[in-house]
């Protein structure tokens, strides 16, 4: 174990030839399940990228199980699903019946409990992978059920739509400190307090992406332009059709890219802010390793006629440790066994919604 | 060789590593501390968890946290009455890669076609009564917009008799919808919508849509698209996680084309079993077509648009006999009574989504 010590307290030793028969069979055997392997899948997965990642002088351990998943997702599809079917007969009944003032409130509520249990399942998610992560014996959790949580991510994310949105990095700061704090591993509970000073700058040029973007157009096109002034009528209208796509890429490509530069930017902030006892940590991906990172799934993606959207979780997770830093000391006398409750039932409220990371 | 098989623990109280050596004895697996505490920990608590490339981590059923770290390297004597471990999980372990996936694909594709076709021969044996029940939980109260003067009943029986060979009854109302449009709810229920009557050029153009409906009700498509859609919901919540996409798909629930052409052909049997010429209703396509009727409407999933109006008015123009001696659908003073039930009927309330007037 001394023998992989490096300076870095995060290292991924996993290579995407061992992984790929992880991948190939995953990929069979959901195929072939109609997806219900997916969660088996999952877990082999994770299994395999935890057991690869050493933190100081030990590895990670997934221990959730497939089974768990499958629980946790079947769990929701009566406790949700079902209901959520109901109610859509009864709206369709009520707008049937000309009760459309009464369709409408029950629709509102039912947006809203939506959005709350969207809230929570972010919350429950990232406390379940705590709970199952192990490191030397020890694991994470949280004894927060999420509800308040829940509560919060609605209406901080209401009022970050106030004033054009301008609020949205406050109410994205203050969701990660208030789920972060809520965390623990082992006996420690993890501290948050990041801070909006410093983002409103990158989060400011996104408004100004739709100019920048017509100014961007304008100097790579300008040449064309004057160049199909010299041509016929048909070439006219070509050079026309080219100018319009060529806006439309560029405007979407200014815009993600600001808002890159953004979310980079939040996020090396936000884990800076965020400890654990004696720990803290730190994150280096600047926007150009982001961009290399989409860059590189786009291309493998495209290279392998879609097959290679398998490898994207590997190269994900890979990205992260990579990237990512620990500074202090671990007392391994001192860091015992997590109290907070052990969680058998996967995160499936977040996969109801479609939104599981890796 | 069993003798001081080298490994590591950790107890799952504290993160603190705890070196120590195994061999096998009666009762379980003898670990000793190098401090000097030895336990011994029966086989069958005992989990295997993964290979961590160099190193097996086993686990304690009964001890969250517990985990020995032992060498892959370590006497295969010790290795052997260790538990082994899965790869794919349980049963396709046991099975073998290639045969369970075999067998996997081959009960898949058979669910696949079970939810697939079993709408169209499941649909037909849901009982009436049961489909009425369901209708009516699903669909409500709608008596309150129903238009009927005793004059309209009349032509009304008359025109289902004209279009209608079933044998248990189906229920037809006028409602006072704005919207020109005709639908079978659950349970036998047709509503002709007025908008529709009001706007007809002719009693055979409304006699057309009826049998179409009616149709859709004794060929039980009613309940096969509820089917249709409740089967597969159940199947895509497997592959696809979205339940917010699932539930979009059930709300456009909708009749299938094959359902609807259909619908059509038992449409046009029934006008020429009663020698009503189609020529009209293929003009109502015409008409349908230069409109969209429920534009403004599309969460109303029973009354989406049909498709192919084009197509459906050639089949009904096509079905015209030029030496045939048709015969109106209704009397003119029926057609007018029809036409008049809703400005009539003072207690038929104007169907509305409910706010302004």
């Amino acid at each position: 174990m001394t023998n992989e010590q490096s300076d870095k307290a995060f290292e991924f030793h996993g290579s995407w030839q061992e992984y790929a028969p992880i991948a190939f069979t995953n990929l069979l055997l959901t195929i072939v399940t109609l997806g219900i392997y997916r969660f088996w899948a999952t877990a082999r997965t994770r299994r395999y990228l935890w057991s690869r990642t050493r933190f100081i002088d030990d590895r990670f351990e997934w221990a959730g199980t497939g089974m768990e998943l499958f629980k946790g997702a079947v769990m929701v599809f009566f406790v949700i699903g079902l209901p959520l079917i109901a109610f859509n007969f009864l709206i369709q009944r009520l707008v049937l019946n000309g009760n459309g003032v009464i369709a409408g409130a029950l629709g509102l509520g039912f947006f809203l409990l939506v959005y709350w249990l969207v809230g929570v399942a972010r919350f429950r998610a990232l406390r379940y992978r705590l709970a199952r992560t192990y490191w030397r014996g020890i694991r994470g959790g949280s004894e927060n059920p999420g509800m308040a949580y829940g509560v919060s991510y609605m209406w901080k994310n209401f009022v970050g739509t106030f004033a054009l949105g301008l609020l949205i990095p406050w109410s994205m700061v203050s969701l990660w400190n208030e789920r972060w704090k809520a965390m623990s591993f082992g006996p420690y509970k993890f501290d948050a307090e990041g801070r909006v000073e410093g983002l409103m700058g990158r989060f400011l040029l996104c408004y100004a992406a739709p100019f920048l973007a017509l100014i961007g157009l304008f100097v790579v096109l300008l040449p064309i332009l004057m160049a199909t002034n010299f041509g016929g009528d048909a070439q006219k209208a070509g050079a026309g059709v080219v100018v319009g796509l060529a806006g439309v890429f560029l405007a979407y490509f200014i815009f993600g890219l600001i808002v890159l530069a953004f979310y980079a930017k939040f996020f090396r902030q936000m884990v800076e802010a965020t400890s654990l006892h004696t720990l803290n940590f730190g994150f280096t991906a600047s926007t150009k390793d982001w961009l290399k990172l989409f860059l590189g799934d786009a291309a493998l993606i495209l290279f392998t006629l879609g097959i290679g959207v398998i490898f994207l979780s590997y190269r994900h997770w890979a990205f992260g440790v990579r990237h990512l830093h620990a500074f202090g000391y671990v007392e391994v006398d001192h860091l015992t066994q997590s109290a907070t409750p052990e969680l058998r039932e996967g995160e499936g409220l977040l996969d109801a919604f479609d939104m599981g990371a890796i | 060789m069993e003798d001081g098989a080298a490994a590591e623990l950790f107890d799952g109280q504290s993160a603190i590593r705890h070196p120590v050596t195994l061999h096998w004895q009666d009762g379980g697996l003898a670990i000793a501390r190098a401090e000097g505490a030895m336990e011994v920990i029966p086989a069958a608590v005992l989990t295997f968890n993964e290979h961590r490339g160099d190193r097996l981590v086993y686990g304690h059923r009964e001890r969250a946290g517990w985990r020995l770290l032992v060498p892959a390297d370590a006497a295969p004597a010790l290795l052997a009455r260790l538990p082994q471990g899965g790869k794919y999980g349980g049963w396709i372990d046991r099975f073998g890669l290639v045969r369970a996936s075999v067998v996997l694909a081959v009960i898949s594709a058979a669910a696949v076609a079970a939810v697939m076709t079993a709408p169209s021969w499941l649909g037909p044996m849901v009982p009436e009564s049961w489909e009425r029940q369901i209708g009516s939980a699903l669909v409500g109260d709608l008596d309150k917009f129903a238009c009927s003067t005793p004059e309209s009943d009349a032509a009304l029986a008359a025109l289902v008799r004209q279009v209608d060979d079933g044998k248990t009854p189906v229920t037809v109302q006028l409602a006072k919808i704005d919207m020109v449009n005709a639908v079978a709810l659950p349970g036998g229920r047709i509503l002709i919508f007025d908008k529709l009557v009001q706007e007809a050029k002719s009693p055979d153009e409304v006699a057309g849509v009826l049998a179409h409906e009616v149709g859709h009700v004794r060929k039980r498509h009613v309940m096969q698209a509820l089917l249709r859609q409740f089967g597969l919901s159940i199947l895509l919540s497997g592959a696809n996680s979205d339940i917010g996409g699932t539930l979009g798909g059930l709300a456009t629930m909708g009749y299938s084309r094959e359902a609807e052409r259909e619908a059509d052909a038992y449409s046009r049997m029934q006008l020429a079993r009663s020698d009503i010429s189609p020529a009209a209703t293929a003009a109502f396509f015409g008409r349908l077509r230069k409109l969209d009727p429920t534009a403004g409407n599309k969460q109303l999933s029973y009354l989406a648009s049909h498709p192919d109006t084009a197509e459906r008015e050639q089949a009904f123009k096509a079905a015209v006999k030029r030496d045939e001696a048709y015969r109106p659908a209704l009397t003119p003073a029926q057609f007018q009574a029809l036409r008049q039930a809703c400005a009539k009927d003072k207690d038929a309330e104007e169907w509305s989504l409910g706010w302004g007037s």
